[in-house]
């Protein structure tokens, strides 16, 4: 006894933040012999104090006569410490029950106790200590302090709060005991350290330099403590509380099971608050999807060499009843009646019925029919739109042809009369020239007037605005008549060579001019015959025999014409002038 | 004689004055000839020599009015711009590969330009002449130089010429039977032109008027079925 006491006094004094003082030690104190430190008197009652205030306003709660807190305390600390001990008593319900026995049976005291002293120091150390320091104090100077009394009952009625509970009594709802609601927040009782602990050291000793007192200990930090503290929690770490809850009560009830078939009722303890529920494990009761077919998908998709209707049915039968467990399938396959199968062959036969199914079910669902319609209308219609397209593409592409052969040749007009002398001068670079117009269309070659030296062959180059198109067609004109495409640069041939080629450019240029002619002659037939239906016009036409013929008659031919007139730049080897002759 | 050497001060290359309405002609030959070595040169790969230059025409005397003719090889050559003050203008080389040489003639008289030719070297026979291959190759073309107005000094160079040489001076084409030909043929085709482009003007003057009388009788249908009393039957 005399060494729990040592033990609980040595700890409490570490985690009070103590100091060896034994000036301090009030003259009328009981000493104790394993008690080596001894505490300030108002340090302990502010620890009550504050206790008390949270306990304050509790309603007193009468404990059982053998261990009223409230008795008068004997002068033997011990024996208060114990009985303190038991009535402070954390929530664990293996204590819990300890207590009830001391408390209603009163039997076997001195191991309850005992066992109760070393519970009660694991959960509430520091209350424990409080109060039982608090006793302790109190013990030379009677009465019992106010806080002291106030801890006592406080904890008294937690403790009372838990054997309602157990009996199944109404109580009031009571706020949760914590640890700093027993002692008050921590970081207040450093502070209260700090407060009683500053004022000794913050003096220098005489004859300290100033500045190495100022190492020693500063203002905010006091005297670095003489050996490692802890702070906080001392020793132990904070343990879970448990059992702060109301207990919920519990019933013995019947239930069935949905996942059953046969609705068998069984009875089990649950608690009050489930009652009716469903019964929780029934959600764990799955079945696999078995495929079921009619006689006439089978005879449609299903069967097949090697499977009688019989053999398959058995085997959708087993699926069902085993819930897919091929192993067992195998094994209660029924061997007098099918040839015995491998696990495999079933698994194969299985899941073939199982894709055929879906497949066949995914692909004929009731509403396909007018989807397949509909989107073959919409195929054939776009194919429509398609064609018109294209069509109506082929139109705009001849249309343009024929708009920049006229173009051309109108443009080649324009730049004769507006393209200014030094314009082209410049073009024309070195040989200073004048064009001169050879007809009213064709090439300019450049007159060399300038005066200056140049090469003669200079003067049979192709000027730069003349076309590719019309250079090849020129180019392709000359080997097809025979004649060199660089010709001797002498005066003569340079001059007859230049007109030839301007000459070829012109033919071109009428010929593409022609080409036009025949297609607006060939619209306004249309437009004609649209207008006055079954009459024809009688025009003498361009023929190349000069025989007076209809429109009709003459079409075949022109059309000729008009390919003539478009292959002169195009294919080679096409003798243009063959319509002519 | 006298005045070609001593030039008098007008003519100088300051005169600056042209002979306006003065024409004078001066054809040359350019081009190259080839031979091929027969085999493929070890060190270097080469297997043609080949010689490209520029000669008159006519058996004058160049160096007269010409200063100096600047050949420009191909870059791949050690150094590709050759340049002769006096004839022979010709560069004679070994290689392998055809490529354009550009031949500048430079004249006495600063103020006339130099003029510029082009010669695509050429060292292989075309096609069915490949067997010849042992034999020269020639590619050789006439041209003219023209000089428009020259400067007096330019006129005085031109005109006073010194013949190459006494005896006959000849090429290796003929070019006169090519002039002969060549001017017959274009002539030829120029006729031929000429009577197809009457023919295609006549047949678009046809057609622009049927395309008029179409359009004539258009405008009268269409105001006769506005009239619903049609005129044509």
């Amino acid at each position: 006894m005399a060494i729990i006491n040592s033990v609980l006094l040595i700890v409490l004094a570490s985690q009070m933040e103590s100091i060896t003082v034994e000036e301090n030690v009030e003259p009328g104190m009981p000493s104790y012999p394993s008690c080596q430190y001894l505490y300030e008197h108002d340090a302990v009652e502010l620890v009550g104090l504050e206790v008390a205030g949270c306990l304050q306003d509790l309603p007193a709660v009468i404990l059982g006569q053998p261990f009223d807190p409230f008795a008068p305390v004997g002068r033997t600390p011990p024996a208060a410490r114990r009985r303190g001990a038991l009535v402070l008593h954390p929530g664990s319900n293996v204590c819990l029950r300890q207590l009830m026995e001391v408390l209603w049976e009163e039997g076997e005291l001195e191991e309850a106790r005992d066992t109760m002293a070393s519970c009660l120091y694991e959960y509430y150390p520091a209350a424990f200590e409080a109060v039982a320091v608090a006793e302790w104090s109190s013990a030379g100077s009677a009465p019992v302090p106010a806080a002291s009394r106030a801890v006592l009952q406080g904890l008294g009625f937690a403790v009372m709060g838990d054997v309602q509970d157990i009996l199944g009594l109404e109580r009031p709802p009571t706020p949760e005991l914590t640890k700093e609601a027993i002692l008050g927040s921590s970081d207040k009782l450093k502070k209260k350290q700090m407060q009683m602990s500053t004022p000794k050291v913050s003096k220098r000793p005489e004859g300290m330099p100033r500045e190495v007192f100022a190492l020693l200990c500063n203002d905010s930090k006091g005297v670095p403590p003489v050996f490692p503290t802890d702070t906080g929690q001392g020793y132990k770490q904070t343990k879970a509380k448990l059992g702060m809850r109301k207990v919920r009560p519990w019933k013995w009830m019947p239930f069935t099971n949905p996942g059953r078939t046969d609705g068998a009722v069984f009875h089990h303890w649950r608690r009050v608050a489930d009652e009716g529920k469903e019964y929780p494990f029934a959600k764990f009761n799955k079945k696999v999807p078995v495929p079921s077919y009619t006689d006439d998908e089978y005879n449609q998709h299903l069967q097949t060499s090697g499977w009688t209707k019989e053999e398959t049915n058995h085997l959708i039968d087993l699926a069902k009843r085993f819930d897919l467990r091929f192993i067992v399938m195998k094994d209660r396959w029924d061997r007098e009646k099918f040839t015995d199968r491998s696990v495999e062959d079933l698994k194969e036969r299985f899941y073939t019925i199982q894709t055929t199914l879906i497949k066949v079910r995914s692909t004929s669902p009731p509403e396909g029919k007018p989807y397949i319609e509909e989107e073959q209308s919409l195929v054939t219609e776009y194919r429509r739109i398609e064609a018109r397209k294209k069509e109506r593409d082929k139109k705009t592409q001849d249309l343009q042809k024929l708009i920049t052969a006229a173009d051309s040749q109108s443009e080649s007009r324009r730049i004769e009369k507006k393209l200014p002398k030094k314009k082209l001068q410049q073009q024309l670079a070195r040989p200073r020239v004048d064009t001169v117009a050879v007809e009213s269309t064709g090439i300019k070659f450049p007159d060399m007037k300038g005066s200056g030296v140049s090469v003669r062959s200079q003067r049979m180059k192709m000027p730069a605005n003349v076309g590719q198109k019309k250079i090849k067609g020129v180019e392709q004109l000359l080997q097809e008549l025979g004649v060199e495409l660089n010709p001797m640069p002498t005066e003569e041939i340079c001059t007859h060579f230049n007109e030839l080629r301007s000459d070829m450019v012109l033919l071109y240029e009428l010929k593409a001019a022609y080409s036009t002619c025949e297609f607006e002659l060939q619209t306004l037939r249309h437009q004609y015959e649209s207008l006055c239906p079954g009459k024809t016009l009688d025009i003498p036409v361009l023929s190349d025999n000069q025989t007076v013929s209809s429109i009709e008659n003459d079409g075949g031919k022109q059309k000729v014409n008009l390919a003539e007139i478009i292959d002169v730049v195009g294919s080679p080897g096409t003798p243009n002038s063959t319509h002519i002759i | 004689m006298a005045a070609a050497a001593t030039v008098p001060p007008e003519f100088g290359p300051d005169a600056g004055g042209r002979l306006k309405g003065v024409t004078i002609i001066k054809p040359i030959i350019y081009g190259n000839v080839a031979r091929h070595f027969g085999k493929k040169r070890e060190e270097d790969g080469h297997t043609h020599q080949w010689t490209v230059y520029v000669k008159p025409y006519l058996n004058e005397d160049m160096s007269g009015y010409v200063k100096k003719v600047h050949f420009k090889l191909h870059d791949s050559y050690a150094n590709p711009n050759r340049v002769h003050n006096k004839p022979p203008y010709e560069v004679t080389e070994t290689g392998w590969g055809e490529f354009e040489i550009v031949i500048k003639i430079y004249f006495h008289d600063p103020n006339e330009r130099p003029v510029t030719l082009y010669h695509i070297l050429k060292l292989f026979h075309q096609g069915a002449d490949m067997a010849l291959s042992k034999k020269t190759l020639v590619s050789e073309f006439y041209e003219e130089i023209v000089f428009q107005d020259p400067t007096q000094y330019m006129q005085h160079l031109l005109t006073n010429i010194q013949p190459v040489t006494m005896g006959p001076y000849k090429h290796e084409t003929d070019f006169e039977e090519k002039k002969v030909k060549s001017l017959q043929n274009i002539l030829t085709a120029k006729t031929k032109i000429k009577s197809d482009i009457a023919d295609v003007k006549e047949k678009l003057k046809q057609a622009k008027e049927a395309i008029a009388k179409y359009k004539e009788e258009i405008a009268k249908a269409q105001s006769g079925s506005l009239a619903e009393s049609p005129s044509l039957v």
